[in-house]
Parts: C-alpha cells; sequence; structure tokens
C-alpha cells in the first residue's frame, strides 16, 4: 500500500465552494429529470406517431441521442452549434439540454416498452365493455405499463446523476469542476477527490431510495 | 418500427440540419468580423480564462480571480479603458471557445506549439515557465532522468504538453501514461502519488507546490526545469489588429518593468522568467 499524509482540514475551509458546487448539480439534476422526461414522453408519442414521415423522423432522432456518448453530444452543442446554426448556449444551459435529450431518448424508449407491454386483447376487451378511450388508458394500460417503465427509469435516473459530472468538461461550476478548482490551489487532490465521492453519494443513496420506495409501491402494488 | 424508417428519419434529419446551417454560415462565421473594431466599439474585452494557479487563482468560495496573468490583462484593459468580461474556460477547450466567439482572447498560459498555431495565433511571450518531473520520495532507483528510460517504467503526462513531447523523444523505452488533458495538471503527479506511474511531468511551480503538500513524492530535478517554454497568450488565427494590440501591450508592460514587479510578487522562488532565456528541447 503507498503511504499518503491525509489533511482533509483544505475541505473544510473550503466546504462553501463544494457545497456551492452540490448545490449546481442538485439544480442540473432536477431541471433534466424534468425536461428529460418531457422530451422522453414527447418522443415517444411522435415515434408512435400514424404519420411516417413522423415517426420515423423521430425513430432516427431517438437513435442519434441513444448512440452519441453524452460527453460528445454535449460537447458538440457547446462549440458546434454557434458557428453552425448560431445558437450559443451558456455551459450551464448546454448541459441541461445534453443530458435532457440523453435522458429523454432513452426514456422513450423505456415507455415503449412498457406501453407495448400491455396485450392488445386486454384493450380490445375494455372497448367491447364499453369503456371510454380515457379509462382505458387511467385504469388498464397506465397502472400495468407503469410496473414496467418504473425500475429501468430509475435506473436512468441515477445514471443521470451520475452523468452530471460531466458538465465539468465544459466549465459548469458543478460539484467535480468546483472540487478540480480547489484542487488547483490546495494540491490536495486525493482528499477533495474522496469528499466529492461522498457528496455524490450524500445525493444519489436518498433519491435511490425514495425511487426504491416508490417502485415498491407501484410496481408490487 | 422497422430499420429502414429510423435510417429514413437519420436522413431527414441530416438533410434540414444541412440546409440550416447553410443559411446560417455567413451570419454565425465570426471570421468576417472585426474583432478589434467591435472590442473598441463595446469598450469590451472578452477573455477566456482557465484556473492555473499561481498565474490565474479562482477564489474557491467567491470565485474572485487574481494572479500573475490577471493582474498583466487588467493593466491592459486599465490602460486601454476596456471593460473585461471573464469566460471561464478548459485546456480543451479554448481554441473552440475562441473560434466560436465566446471570447475574445485566451489569456490561459499557452504554450505555441505549431500544431496549435494551425487554429489559433499566439502573441509573443511575456514570461517563461520551467517544467519538471516528480517520483516517489521512497523511489531509491530512479535519481536521474536517464534512469527513466527503462522498459516497464511507467512516466505520466498530460495529453499534448511539452512533458509529453520531451518523454516521446527522450524516453522511448518507457512506458508513458497519457492523461487526459483537463484544467489540473497536478494529475501527473497524482499519478505518481497513488502509485498509478513511476514518475510524473508538470510545470516546475506545480511540483514545487505540490512536493510541499505532499512529502510522498520529490521533485526528480530538485527545482531546476529540464526546459524552460514560452508563454503566452491567444487569439483567434485572422484577429491581427488585435493580436498587435496585445503584443504592444506586453512589449510596453516588459520595458516599464510591470512584468518584472509582478513576476517578484507572485514568484518569489523563481519558477519563472521575464526574459526571453529559454533551454532548447532537441
Amino acid at each position: 500500500m503507498v503511504s499518503y499524509n491525509w489533511d482533509f482540514s483544505v475541505v473544510w475551509i473550503n466546504k462553501v465552494a463544494l457545497l456551492k458546487g452540490l448545490l449546481i448539480t442538485a439544480e442540473l439534476t432536477i431541471l433534466t429529470l424534468f425536461f428529460g422526461l418531457i422530451l422522453g414522453m414527447l418522443f415517444f408519442i411522435l415515434k408512435a406517431s400514424r404519420i411516417r414521415a413522423v415517426s420515423s423522423l423521430f425513430a432516427g432522432i431517438i437513435e442519434i441521442f441513444r448512440g452519441l456518448p453524452l460527453l460528445v453530444l454535449m460537447i458538440w452543442i457547446f462549440y458546434t452549434l454557434p458557428s453552425m446554426i448560431g445558437l450559443n448556449f451558456s455551459p450551464f444551459t448546454t448541459a441541461v439540454v445534453a443530458l435532457s435529450l440523453n435522458l429523454g431518448a432513452f426514456s422513450a424508449e423505456i415507455f415503449r416498452s412498457g406501453f407495448n407491454s400491455i396485450p392488445t386483447g386486454q384493450i380490445e376487451a375494455a372497448k367491447v365493455v364499453g369503456m371510454k378511450r380515457f379509462h382505458i388508458l387511467r385504469h388498464i394500460v397506465f397502472p400495468q405499463a407503469l410496473k414496467v417503465i418504473i425500475p429501468p427509469l430509475t435506473g436512468r435516473f441515477i445514471e443521470t446523476i451520475k452523468l452530471t459530472a460531466l458538465a465539468s468538461m465544459i466549465a459548469v461550476n458543478e460539484l467535480l469542476h468546483q472540487g478540480q478548482n480547489l484542487i488547483a490551489v490546495s494540491y490536495r487532490p486525493l482528499e477533495v477527490y474522496t469528499v466529492i465521492a461522498f457528496m455524490y453519494l450524500i445525493l444519489i443513496i436518498p433519491l435511490s431510495h425514495f425511487l426504491k420506495k416508490m417502485e415498491a409501491h407501484h410496481v408490487r402494488g | 418500427m422497422k430499420k429502414q424508417n429510423w435510417i429514413v428519419g437519420l436522413s431527414v434529419l441530416a438533410i434540414v440540419l444541412a440546409v440550416f446551417s447553410l443559411f446560417r454560415a455567413p451570419e454565425a462565421g465570426i471570421e468576417e468580423e472585426d474583432t478589434f473594431a467591435k472590442i473598441m466599439k463595446n469598450d469590451e474585452l472578452a477573455v477566456c480564462y482557465i484556473p492555473w494557479p499561481p498565474s490565474i487563482v479562482k477564489d474557491p468560495n467567491t470565485g474572485e480571480l487574481s494572479g500573475f496573468l490577471i493582474d498583466i490583462v487588467q493593466e491592459v484593459a486599465n490602460e486601454a479603458e476596456l471593460k473585461l468580461n471573464y469566460v471561464e474556460s478548459t485546456w480543451g477547450g479554448f481554441p473552440a471557445d475562441l473560434n466560436t466567439g465566446r471570447c475574445d482572447a485566451a489569456i490561459a498560459g499557452i504554450y505555441p506549439l505549431i500544431g496549435r498555431s494551425t487554429s489559433v495565433s499566439f502573441t509573443r511571450p511575456f514570461f517563461f515557465a520551467g517544467s519538471g518531473a516528480v517520483v516517489r520520495a521512497d523511489n531509491t532507483k530512479i535519481k536521474t532522468v536517464e534512469d527513466l528510460n527503462k522498459k516497464g517504467t511507467k512516466v505520466a503526462v498530460i495529453q499534448g504538453e511539452f512533458g509529453q513531447i520531451f518523454a516521446k523523444k527522450y524516453l522511448p523505452k518507457a512506458e508513458l501514461v497519457v492523461l487526459e488533458k483537463s484544467s489540473d495538471f497536478t494529475m501527473p503527479l497524482v499519478a505518481v502519488l497513488s502509485g498509478q506511474a513511476d514518475a510524473g511531468f508538470s510545470q516546475t511551480d506545480v511540483i514545487s507546490a505540490f512536493t510541499k503538500e505532499n512529502p510522498g513524492i520529490k521533485d526528480l530535478y530538485r527545482g531546476q526545469p529540464y526546459v524552460t517554454i514560452p508563454v503566452t497568450w491567444s487569439v483567434r488565427s485572422n484577429d491581427q489588429r488585435l493580436l498587435n494590440f496585445l503584443d504592444n501591450s506586453i512589449t510596453y508592460l516588459r520595458f516599464t518593468g510591470f512584468l518584472e514587479n509582478k513576476a517578484r510578487k507572485y514568484n518569489p522562488e523563481g519558477w519563472f522568467q521575464v526574459e526571453d532565456e529559454f533551454e532548447q528541447l532537441y
């Protein structure tokens, strides 16, 4: 084992800087989950469109955003769009857009697998007994689809929090970037990275616990 | 969804993007603008910076900037009565930040490599920085740089930096651990500290500060850099007027003694120098 003199005092002195980073990571996560879910639902609906051009276009869009590594997408949006179409986002907005497109593409496929898992026979039977479209969705489709959707979706949520660290590459002052700035002035990387790891866990573990409870509630009834 | 459907979709999307970019390209391109005229008209100079203590220090708690390069650019702005707009950037991202117009000049300490000169222009150097290497303090086998040139010796370098150029040229037998170009010049030193590499190359100032905080590693060159290299600022390749303005400003700050005074203030141990003295790498 390599010997090392640990000294966490520099982290304690600069705790406000890391807490600010944690706050920006949380903000990034919340906005991404919000816009990502909206985009996911939109992509899913448009991909399922009966108009072939629309469904083909959104099938293509989903393939692109699922296929592109998130870091490449983020850097591409940040550096290429300004010269390509004059769209100049701030680093924070770029991160939210890239993370949301990534989450949206993956969650669209999760929604598709959830809704496609309902046997068409059930829907037809509901129509035969005279149920309205809204009631079919409310009482038959959604409860069953949710059971299929929630487990993989919670996994994506946790993954998304971890992916926010990539925003440090375009100088978003999130937790990792704040840590790197602190390392640059303190020369104490091992202590800073250790504390950052704990801070990510502080963010992820309660959310993971909450999502598991929600999953248990919906999936197991 | 059939496979050919999303292929059709991708094609449609590609055509839409191509048409869109075709219409937008002349407006979005910044090549046609005279950056210097724009700066003087708006009285504002947008500068990209990369935290790089002690040249550029970003206070982790307040975000306030200080340091040698900040003092220099502030002096230039004061003399020309310009307002500074600071934009944070990264080592890998500053050429793109310049070329997409996020900033007019990059004021990080940048080495003017030939490859880099194909995409951006560099000012004349305003100081010369040293490069060095570290090994673990308990390493008794590596005493000189020649000891690194052995099969099985791992040497950590940062992608594209002088350490990599040096190691490629002079340490062909060593195994290079090439680290991603990041905002953190301590990474090769961390690699040595954590046992991932036998030696790590970085800048002398970083080594000096890092070894003080981390006695587990030692400076292989004992404060004497294996090479000193010119440090410059950078602008877009076609911004000749801005380049002239910055070059003239650096000349002025040099002959008035401003650079020398600031070097003494921020550099008590003499790790960088203002004079045009640098050792040949090859």
